[in-house]
């Protein structure tokens, strides 16, 4: 793979990551602790197709995202060659962990510590100082499906439109003498078993969406009135199509002999197993999407499930991917090809809850990803054309994460910036992020 | 995989996270006196009889060419920056008085390292009765700096000793109680 198209594949698992990671490319949002804000109307059935049916709330906007963190990524490409003196596996994964849509106002300190290696007759460890984090105590999970914005049509209350998603996640485990070994420092043993498992798993569709979103029961029925109080419910069912499939199971270890330097040999144990599919392999599946919100007396929650049952039929090739004992080369071997595969999409939950006190508007939600539950809380001030937020969230590592921001309106047209703390980064360290973006207000 | 591919592999996973530490290093530090037959690291001296001007023994070998496998790295990625030595060892007198010559010898593999200068000399005076512990520090040596470049070296050890030149007779024994290289590694180009 050249250097080219590692770095297309990188961006690509950037964009994948970052949504997977809980970063918000909505200023308003981002100003807002990341709290999820449907404002009623297509735009925001995504997060609950029974927003689908509820009036726009009064004040909202489209927005658009400028990814300003772009600039000095082109001005200062990352180097993917390891010998050269610039390249930075931290600065690396960091991007892959924190995708560099939005400018990095503080980006994580770089690992400060110097490496030692103690070595004797029988005796190894490995000391790695603050760079020691990067190996969590309980593994490494990241994941997301992300759903692209809908296109279509709709007739009283149905509605169809096409769509796509994306689905990625990873679970990288170290087993107790490695993790010991790399993040306690603890020296290497005698007859002891070192192992980590990584799987690893991505897969996009294409959806043709056809659903149901109305008022149950509605004070107004004027879909122009300010009071929007009711309770809404809608379904929306999808065919998929898939598109690419990929999934690699791979476990690695050695075990050590009675001495850990003796002349017999350690056998170093590799083993993948991966499926992969293109576009022409892709086959059709369905899923399904509900959600419900209830709106009285200026309070809104709705609750919301995404992909429940979701599934594609693929036909996939399946390899094998071992070490040659006699060679030492790791080479793949296709065991099978056109086997019949069901994937899941992961389902995922959203409960969102606003109110206005006043002219201050309280939102919170908590969503249910695939590894991990986050909570968010904002609240958003309007002074004449300006708007003042803040917010904080609790992220998926159980950190608390801090956010403000501003927004100036002139007429329909609104500029917004935000600041939020973040911890998505290889050393689990506090950065603080700015996205700005524009609004056209309805 | 040979057993020395584990210090490769975790070397190499060293210096994966090494780079992007900015100007920190990948350091080393390898317990000579670990590789050394523990029979060869104590040994009594003496007797040496009182004798005008004293009698000396010479330079006898008391560690002979023993090989030491290093940490091996990818040597495109990194280059040894310094290396220093910590040199030890415990004197036991008996009896008598007089001196005493540690010498530490270090070769690439291709040398006998007794044909090369000795990168430490620890110089001990004798005192009947008396239990001394010596140490010495060498560091800034570019030819020390040059052997730790390579995957494995040699290493001998001498010993010598002068009796006194009045009195009782020197006894006594010796005891390696240190040897330790510290090996400061960077990244080429940094």
């Amino acid at each position: 793979m050249n250097h080219r198209a590692l770095a297309a594949v990188t961006l690509l698992l950037c964009a994948l990551a970052g949504s997977a990671s809980g970063q918000s490319l909505n200023a308003r949002r981002t100003g807002m602790g990341g709290v999820l804000l449907p404002g009623g109307g297509s735009g925001s059935a995504a997060v609950n197709v029974a927003y689908q049916a509820v009036p726009s709330a009064p004040g909202s906007s489209y927005d658009l995202p400028l990814p300003i963190g772009l600039l000095p990524l082109i001005n200062d490409p990352p180097v993917f060659d390891v010998k050269d003196p610039k390249f930075n596996v931290y600065d690396l994964a960091n991007k892959l962990y924190n995708p560099p849509w939005n400018l990095q106002l503080v980006t994580p300190k770089t690992p400060s510590s110097d490496i030692v290696i103690s070595l004797g007759r029988d005796y190894l460890s490995l000391q790695l100082g603050d760079i020691a984090n990067v190996f969590p105590e309980h593994g490494s999970k990241f994941g997301g499906v992300a759903h692209f914005p809908a296109v279509g049509l709709g007739l009283r209350n149905f509605f169809a439109n096409v769509s796509g998603l994306t689905h990625v996640e990873n679970d990288l485990n170290l087993n107790e003498p490695l993790l010991a070994s790399l993040r306690n420092g603890e020296a290497f043993k005698t007859q002891t078993e070192y192992g980590l498992t990584d799987d690893a798993k991505g897969q996009a569709a294409g959806a043709l969406q056809a659903g149901w979103a109305g008022a149950l029961t509605r004070a107004n029925r004027d879909n122009k009135a300010h009071d929007r109080s009711g309770f809404y419910a809608g379904a929306r069912v999808k065919l998929l199509r898939g598109l690419a499939y990929g999934e690699s199971r791979n476990r690695a270890g050695f075990t050590t002999g009675d001495t850990l330097f003796s002349s017999s040999p350690i056998e170093i144990d590799y083993l993948g197993f991966t499926r992969t599919a293109m576009p022409s392999d892709g086959g059709w599946g369905q899923g399904i999407d509900a959600g419900v919100v209830w709106i009285a007396r200026g309070f809104e929650i709705g609750v919301g499930g995404n992909d429940l049952s979701s599934r594609i039929k693929w036909k996939v090739e399946e390899s094998v991917v071992q070490r040659d004992s006699v060679t030492g080369n790791v080479s793949s071997t296709v065991t099978a090809q056109g086997v019949p595969y069901t994937s899941e999409i992961p389902a995922t939950y959203v409960v969102t809850a606003q109110r206005r006190f006043g002219g201050t508007l309280v939102a919170a939600d908590a969503v249910r990803g695939i590894f991990d539950t986050t909570f968010h809380v904002g609240a958003e001030q309007w002074v004449g054309p300006v708007a003042l937020r803040a917010g904080g969230s609790l992220d998926g590592e159980q950190q608390i994460q801090y956010a403000g921001g501003v927004g100036l309106k002139f007429g329909r047209i609104g500029a917004d910036a935000g600041v939020a703390t973040n911890s998505r980064n290889l050393s689990r360290q506090r950065g603080l992020e700015l996205c700005v973006g524009l609004a056209l207000y309805h | 995989m040979r057993s020395g591919l584990l210090k490769l592999a975790v070397s190499a996973t060293a210096l994966a996270l090494l780079a992007g530490c900015g100007d920190r290093n990948l350091v080393i530090a390898v317990d000579v006196l670990s590789y050394l037959d523990p029979t060869v690291t104590q040994f009594a001296f003496g007797p040496l009889p009182a004798v005008p001007g004293g009698v000396a023994t010479g330079e006898i070998a008391v560690v002979k060419d023993v090989h030491i496998n290093l940490v091996e790295r990818p040597n495109d990625l990194t280059k040894v920056q310094s290396v220093s030595l910590q040199f030890g060892a415990e004197v036991r007198d008996s009896t008598g008085s007089g001196a005493d010559t540690l010498r530490l010898y270090l070769s690439d593999n291709a040398t006998d390292p007794l044909t090369t200068p000795a990168v430490a000399t620890l110089p001990v005076a004798l005192v009947a009765g008396q239990v001394d512990t010596v140490n010495v520090n060498v560091s800034g040596d570019q030819r020390l700096a040059d052997l730790f470049n390579g995957n494995s070296l040699r290493m001998s050890a001498t010993n010598s000793a002068r009796g006194p030149a009045s009195g009782a007779d020197l006894n006594g024994r010796l005891k390696f109680t240190k040897i330790t290289a510290t090996v400061i590694a960077g990244r080429k180009g940094l």
